[in-house]
């Protein structure tokens, strides 16, 4: 009975902090976005008062220079009386693998996610995706295998300034901390889920209490969940917690430099299967690169709680010229017991039209490669699914927000 | 502040505390039967008490566990050295116990034995259906070294039909001159099936008219298990059944207007919480003769690879619309149940076939008394194994792989040559894996398993 008894008190005690939450995904989901670093940097020349004359008799007038104002190190609470974002991710695709190649047309990603305002403090986010209704490779689906809607965040959140502390937290479907981290900044979302999430299989949202503190350029955030994601309620009397503790190091209009660690401890479905994780991340932004690592140490992984493993990931985008991007990503996962699965892509992206307020989108010419070995075969000793995919990626992110 | 974190670390401190097969084998119950035990609490704890009669219906019961294990990472099964990405391809059977095999009539009136159970069917590795079948022979003989034999017998047999039909030959339908076993099924089905025992049973006749004869057909096990009820259904499922009739009548125009309808409780162990109903329908005059009895049954997914690159949907439009498609290209005969058909009423995917007694299933007991009987007696079984191993080499290869081509050209290659270390192989895994099946079932036949597997809806 410990167990229950602690975690109503957990609720009960959260109550006056749980109405925190992460900044929408309308809202920039950086403060690197938010300062628009991924732009090239303006030239000083064209923003400086020309020098007077040398020859000028006339005196030179007083030149009041304004300081710029200090770069948010995270994303701002967001005020809005109401935020929309629309984001959607479209494949054509082509793979080449052993035996038949497929190609087809698919909507990867369908998402619609609004905030509205209560009050300056608090606020209630809505996010909705569209998935396919059948399992993956199945035939029992909604009248046939329809696209369906289903709730990927719902919450009420809020946030409290203290002095130097500003407190933030949310209750309900709420992001996983530790994803928000790694997708703060992710710009290749559209080629791929982060490692973490694709090769691991983590949750991008539960049923949980999230509460976040920032003191200056740190934040620590805490989530209790059941840790059974959008595909079941909660399983068991245990809960899942998971830390994320972040340091933004340099923080600068040229250069953004954070580090992330994680730490999460908790148990999937009836017969309590560990989900165990520790790791840690870079993020780096420039105004014409930006890139990211992670690696995470798993104890429990799928519906095997005595599976361990450590996986890698990593991402760089770059600006080569003007709207275009070349981009490339890897990530791996390593089984003790034996084992590797392994995705690695790049990309050629054109970006036509961009604008902060008002959204954008890209066109990907894609690759992907997926491969596996011994045990983390799909079919162990038979066929390891390994398969290149080619890809014509059209994404869009369009964000909406009454003030 | 510190305080409320310790709480939170205190309240999700989860450790787990049963062992990793022990997790493995509920979180596979659990998924398996989530739907079902939302819908239909009591009946799946009661397939549950079912699975834990003894190791043959536990391997009846855990057939999805059987192919997760054979795909999963950290698998608790040995791969198969006679693997490789075409292969891998093959339509399967999914479930080839010995007891998922039985007596059919054909269109043309021949009776023939094949495989019955076309619930879990679907696209995967040869060996992993060869597997299937030795672990079943193996348990249903309880003697590992009878078993070991009865694997070898079928997996020569395998290798054998595999090679001739990768040559061209056509391999035929079993018949009752494959063996004397079989005849005297075949034999007792056909008698049966000629004089109604099916329809009579579900629906006897007096003075004229029929009448549904609810209750129990068989008295309930003392472990509380029903082991044939048959209950009335309410209109709205009456409703279902008419839909479903409806839409399979479309291509069986000759079938007449439904009679009566009845749920039926008791059969099979894996899909004994599913939906089953028995319908009689008007036969082609006002006689009540010549009426027909339909089974429409439930069917859910069939095995699925997963991580393989695939289209995100199957190639069939419901469950059932696999599991009528797919037997009629593993069976010898298409036309083995002239009455099959699917419908899909609302989310229910449903499968339609012949009740009558020309479909008879082959009794495992059976088996096990040859097993235990006169050296006669065990070559008989030898010969029966050899049957079995044969009928799914024709299943294989006879079908057509997810890649388009004939199974056996798939399949050949891999064992040209290397007959002997197949059957080797075969026979190590299959009673390895008859092994695991044995100590799963005595790990989990004391425990309360319905309390464990679904705790929020337990009673």
């Amino acid at each position: 009975m410990i167990r229950p008894i602690a975690w109503l008190a957990t609720l009960v005690a959260s109550t006056s902090i749980a109405f925190a939450q992460p900044a929408p995904d309308s809202e920039p989901r950086s403060a690197a976005e938010a300062t628009d670093v991924v732009e090239p940097p303006v030239e000083p020349a064209t923003s400086e008062p020309a020098a007077p004359a040398a020859s000028s008799l006339a005196p030179a007038p007083e030149v009041i220079v304004t300081p710029p104002a200090p770069l948010p190190l995270f994303a701002p609470w967001s005020t809005a009386r109401l935020a929309l974002e629309l984001e959607l991710v479209s494949h054509a695709r082509y793979a080449s693998m052993a035996g038949s190649n497929l190609s087809e047309i698919r909507l990867d990603r369908g998402e619609l996610g609004a905030q509205i305002a209560l009050g300056p403090h608090a606020a209630a986010e809505l996010r909705l995706e569209a998935i396919r209704s059948a399992l993956e490779g199945g035939a029992l689906g909604i009248d046939g295998d329809s696209m369906v809607v289903r709730v990927r965040f719902a919450n009420v959140a809020g946030a409290v300034v203290m002095g130097p502390v500003t407190l933030d937290g949310a209750l309900g479907f709420v992001p996983d901390p530790w994803l928000r981290t790694l997708d703060d900044g992710y710009t290749l979302r559209p080629l791929s889920r982060s490692g973490t999430e694709r090769l691991l299989g983590w949750l991008p949202s539960d049923l949980a209490a999230v509460v976040r503190a920032s003191v200056g350029p740190a934040r620590l955030s805490i989530s209790v969940g059941n840790g059974e994601g959008q595909r079941y309620p909660e399983r068991n009397t245990g809960k899942t917690t998971t830390a994320v503790a972040e340091v933004v190091a340099v923080n600068q209009r040229t250069l953004r430099l954070s580090f992330a660690a994680v730490g999460r401890d908790g148990s999937i479905g009836v017969a309590r299967v560990r989900d165990r994780r520790a790791g840690g991340g870079a993020t780096l932004a420039t105004p014409w690169v930006q890139a990211g690592v992670e690696v995470i140490k798993a104890w429990g992984i799928g519906d095997r709680g005595d599976a361990e493993g450590v996986e890698l990931g990593g991402w760089a985008d770059g600006r080569i010229v003007d709207h275009l991007h070349v981009a490339a990503r890897g990530a791996s996962l390593g089984f003790t017991a034996g084992g590797r699965v392994s995705t690695f892509g790049g990309a050629l992206a054109v970006e036509p039209w961009r604008d902060s307020a008002r959204g954008r989108y890209r066109i990907w010419l894609a690759v992907d490669r997926i491969t596996s070995s011994g045990a983390a075969m799909p079919l162990p000793g038979a066929d390891s699914g390994d398969a290149t995919v080619a890809m014509l990626i059209v994404s869009a992110v369009a964000p909406f927000v009454l003030d | 502040m510190r305080t409320a974190v310790v709480v939170l670390f205190v309240a999700s401190c989860a450790a787990p505390d049963l062992a990793g097969r022990e997790q493995r084998i509920l979180t596979s119950l659990a998924d398996d039967n989530y739907v079902w035990a939302a819908r239909d609490p009591e009946l799946t704890r009661l397939k549950l008490v079912k699975m834990q009669r003894g190791p043959y219906e536990w391997l009846r019961g855990t057939a999805s566990l059987f192919w997760r294990d054979l795909m999963e990472p950290g698998a608790d099964r040995s791969a198969s050295s006679f693997g490789d990405p075409a292969s891998s391809r093959v339509l399967l059977v999914g479930d080839p116990h010995p007891e998922n095999a039985g007596t059919f009539r054909a269109a043309d009136g021949t009776m023939l034995v094949d495989w019955n159970d076309f619930d879990s069917t679907g696209y995967g590795p040869f060996t992993g259906d060869l597997r299937r079948l030795g672990a079943g022979l193996v348990i249903a003989a309880e003697d590992a070294a009878i078993g070991a034999e009865l694997v070898r017998r079928a997996a020569t047999a395998y290798a054998q039909q595999i090679a001739m039909i990768a040559a061209g030959q056509k391999i035929g339908p079993v018949l009752a001159s494959a063996h004397a076993f079989l005849a005297d099924e075949i034999d007792t089905a056909s008698t049966r099936g000629a004089r109604n025992f099916a329809l009579d049973e579900v629906a006897p006749a007096t003075a004229g008219v029929r009448a549904i004869a609810f209750g129990d057909l068989e008295a309930v096990a003392p472990d509380g298990v029903f082991e044939d009820r048959v209950t009335p259904v309410s209109p709205e499922v009456a409703d279902w059944i008419d839909r479903a009739i409806a839409q399979w009548s479309g291509s069986h125009p000759d079938a007449g207007a439904v009679k009566l309808r009845a749920r039926r409780v008791g059969s099979g162990v894996s899909s004994y919480a599913a939906y089953r109903f028995n319908v009689v329908l008007d036969g082609p005059t006002s006689a009540i003769d010549d009426d027909l009895v339909l089974e429409v049954k439930e069917t859910r997914e069939g095995v699925i690879i997963r991580g393989l690159p695939r289209f995100s949907a199957a190639e069939w439009d419901s469950p059932a619309a696999r599991s009528v498609a797919t037997q009629r290209r593993l069976q010898a005969r298409p036309d083995a149940d002239p009455l099959l058909g699917h419908a899909l009423v609302g989310a229910l995917s449903l499968k339609l076939r012949n009740r009558e007694a020309f479909q008879r299933g082959l009794n495992r007991d059976d088996l096990t008394a040859l097993a235990s009987g006169t050296t006669a007696e065990r070559a008989q079984l030898g010969d029966l194994a050899a049957i079995y191993g044969g009928m799914l080499a024709r299943a294989h290869g006879q079908a057509l792989t997810e890649d388009g081509v004939l199974g056996a050209i798939a399949i050949a290659p891999l064992l040209a040559g290397r007959d002997a270390a197949f059957v080797d192989d075969l026979v190590s895994l299959a009673t390895a894996d008859a092994a695991q099946v044995i100590a799963d079932h005595a790990l989990m036949k004391e425990l309360d398993l319905f309390a464990l597997v679904i705790p929020e809806v337990a009673p």
